[in-house]
């Protein structure tokens, strides 16, 4: 059954964070929060004429009962956060300017609103919608013919990571400033990381989009133990350019105060939230050790145990719990995360993953 | 036949003839604006502000600069309070005063600043159209009529729209409701600005932004016979007057009117963008008129800085920064066009006038998300899913 929250126009998603973002930053809090309840930019699918019309909100794919279908990621959240509209809830504090955030600056409040909206709200509707398609193929019956709708979820999931600010052009948008999305992000992060391909646009993004290939190959031929590791691949690559995202927040937030109004400190706040839960249930030490750094907590400044070890966290992370190359986080020219875990990335681990990745295409069509 | 302005005799017999109506206002409740759209309250000062607009360019024509000056600050046709008249200058200083600004407002400021978010740059920029106008009644005065449409009303349309959204909400959230005046929550006001005063339905003959999307509609083969902008508009303007005419609308036993009216006023506004970028995309490639060119993209361009920053920041450089170089139209175009799906419009919807389309097949065909090309219709561009 198609979801309520599928919709032909879903990359425009990205749309309403950046009209959030321009509304919340020059203090429109009404406004904004009647576009982060209702929606401005994504029409719902409609069957018929006669369904009324209606818009999909940011607030709507945060609070959806919907989102049970990203589990285990989606309970790993709440459990974490112990709060089931974890998102909604910081964002409705963040607009109504209470609680934590009520007495931050209009920019922090606002760079929180946005980066929580791209990285929990549409990070948990990916997972939902590449899940869904694993769960359409597994009910699929090949000899009834193919009318299963997991290739609309796929394409959904893309759409939702690279959204509709990125253009046309292979790669995404030269200009940094147009993507709100995990697709933007990593093209940010790749230059700083150096983990960008011979493209100039980032390495994961380059695999994600094999990756959206092979997925559909798999889902179509109905191969579903390699859709659903490929899936998995999909959502282990989604964490990369958030856990660089932290670790560039904790080396520019190194050394200030909790007090400053830097957007690092926001930054640092929010990338963390979206893959503390992740990583916790892998390892609750050191995503502890990563809180207790990143979140920004009165009277105790940020990122106390120095930069270095924040990153060492994420190098221990990814290879032990994520199970990816340490090569994907790259490295900066004051901070290597792979220190200890086989250094930056190389050209051959590229290839090998290139490699992999052609294999299982090739293994899909073949199977088509 | 157009009224000369600053007539005293005039003066008077408009201010008797409007005394009469409003000690009549008890009975002449609506206001019919012809074409099927009748108006629950009386907002006919709202509609005669199209007269304003008749008389600006009827005298623009004759180049009487200093009465064009003068109904441009002053107003003849209409008295929003009674026994005070109406300007369309009037109007444009309400927007710069307006408590709290409106998201269009905000994003056209936003623009202009060049991405600032810095309050008081805004603000600077906030008599962007009083001074566009005052310069083409000097310099090029057969502008005047359109610029204070696109530019004053328009914006002002999507004022009206907005603060009906905000009294709904105020309303909703009030546990004395009666205490807020709803009015016709932005919609009546909005409908009669937008047909305006003597406008003949499914015609461009008129004076307000009706039949200023018809003529651009005409342009570019989309009127059928009325324009599509038109005809959506009117059909959003009868929901949102559904909804504020449900018993208990906009109160906490009708919760549903404030995000209903948010739906219209989204749909409404979108449609609205359709003429600023057939007129802009007109002047572009067959007038060729710089002013005119400078009009719209001062009209257009900033509402782009809720879109993608790459193109709107092209097409500040090449259409506002500095005068339009015509050997660049081409690039441009393409620019407008990638523009059209922030709106959630295909080239279809704004028509296909000799020349316009060029670039559309092309960026049409290769529709993909940074190259990533979906095999279903995840982003189908297309404004009737709007409607």
């Amino acid at each position: 059954m198609t979801s309520y929250y599928f919709s032909q126009q879903i990359s425009r998603i990205d749309l309403d964070i950046h009209q959030l973002r321009i509304l919340t930053t020059l203090e429109s809090w009404s406004f904004a929060k009647s576009l982060y309840l209702y929606g401005s930019n994504v029409p719902g699918r409609r069957e018929s004429e006669n369904d009324p019309f209606h818009l999909i909100s940011l607030s709507q794919l945060a609070i959806s009962s919907e989102r049970r279908d990203a589990d285990p990621v989606y309970n790993q959240f709440v459990s974490y956060f112990n709060d089931q509209d974890y998102a909604d809830t910081t964002i409705t504090a963040a607009l109504d300017g209470t609680g934590k955030w009520g007495i931050r600056t209009t920019k922090e409040r606002a760079e929180l609103i946005a980066l929580t909206s791209s990285f929990e709200v549409v990070y948990m509707d990916i997972i939902r919608n590449l899940n869904n398609a694993v769960a359409a193929c597994n009910v699929a019956d090949p000899s009834a013919g193919f009318s299963f709708t997991g290739g609309d979820e796929l394409d959904q999931a893309a759409a939702m990571i690279i959204g509709s600010m990125e253009g046309t052009n292979f790669g995404g948008s030269s200009d940094l400033d147009d993507g709100q999305l995990l697709w933007n992000l990593a093209n940010t992060r790749a230059f700083q990381f150096q983990t960008m391909n011979n493209m100039d646009y980032a390495v994961v993004n380059s695999e994600l989009v094999d990756l959206l290939y092979a997925a559909k190959g798999e889902l179509d031929a109905v191969v579903c133990p390699s859709l659903e590791r490929t899936v998995l691949k999909i959502q282990q690559l989604m964490t990369v350019a958030v856990m660089q995202s932290v670790i560039r927040s904790a080396i520019a937030a190194d050394g200030i105060l909790s007090t400053s109004s830097d957007l690092s400190l926001v930054g640092g706040e929010v990338f963390a939230r979206s893959v503390l839960p992740i990583i916790n249930a892998h390892d609750p030490s050191t995503a502890e050790l990563i809180s207790e750094n990143m979140i920004i907590k009165v009277g105790v400044n940020p990122v106390r145990d120095g930069k270095e070890v924040v990153a060492d966290g994420f190098g221990f992370s990814i290879t032990q719990g994520i199970k990816l190359s340490c090569s994907y986080l790259g490295a900066t020219s004051t901070v290597d995360p792979c220190r200890r875990f086989g250094g930056g990335i190389s050209s051959s681990t590229r290839l090998a993953t290139h490699g992999l990745l052609m294999g299982t295409l090739l293994l899909a069509f073949t199977l088509v | 036949m157009m009224r000369g302005y600053s007539g005293n005799a005039s003066i008077t017999l408009k201010t008797a003839w409007l005394t009469s109506l409003l000690l009549c206002r008890e009975v002449v409740s609506q206001t019919d604006l012809k074409g099927g759209i009748i108006t629950r309250t009386d907002v006919k000062e709202y509609a005669d502000l199209a007269l304003d607009v008749r008389d600006i360019r009827s005298l623009a024509k004759s180049g009487q600069k200093s009465q064009v000056l003068g109904l441009y600050e002053e107003g003849e046709h209409s008295e929003i309070t009674p026994g005070f008249r109406y300007s369309l200058k009037k109007m444009s200083d309400d927007l710069v005063d307006a408590n709290p600004r409106t998201p269009h407002l905000l994003f056209h400021l936003y623009g202009l600043a060049d991405l600032a978010t810095n309050v008081p740059l805004l603000s600077e920029q906030s008599r962007y159209a009083d001074g566009f106008i005052r310069d083409m009644i000097n310099s090029n005065i057969d502008l005047a009529a359109d610029s204070v449409v696109a530019l004053i009303m328009w914006m002002y349309g999507t004022h009206l729209l907005w603060s009906g959204v905000k009294t709904c909400e105020l309303r909703t959230a009030a546990d004395n409701p009666d205490m807020i005046p709803l009015g016709d929550g932005g919609m009546d006001e909005f409908i009669a600005l937008w047909i305006g005063t003597d406008q003949q339905p499914g015609t461009g003959d008129g004076h307000s932004l009706y039949a200023w999307a018809h003529a651009a509609g005409d342009k570019f083969g989309v009127n059928s016979p009325e324009a599509i902008v038109n005809s959506r508009i009117k059909l959003l303007y009868q929901e949102g007057a559904t909804a504020l005419s449900l018993k208990h609308a906009c109160t906490k036993d009708n919760k549903q009117t404030q995000q209903q009216l948010w739906n219209v006023a989204t749909r409404m506004t979108n449609e609205m963008v359709k003429p600023l970028f057939q007129w802009l995309t007109f002047h572009i490639v067959e007038e060729k008129n710089p002013d005119a060119v400078t009009l719209y993209a001062l009209a257009l361009v900033p509402q782009l800085a809720r879109c993608r920053p790459s193109i709107y920041k092209r097409l500040k450089e090449n259409l506002i920064d500095r005068s339009i170089n015509f050997d660049l139209a081409s690039v441009i175009l393409e620019d407008l066009q990638e523009a059209y799906a922030c709106f959630g419009f295909a080239c279809e919807d704004i028509g296909m006038g000799s020349g316009f389309r060029s670039r559309c097949d092309l960026y049409e065909s290769q529709r993909s998300l940074a190259g990533y090309r979906p095999t279903s219709d995840v982003f189908e561009v297309n404004s009737a899913l709007w409607h």
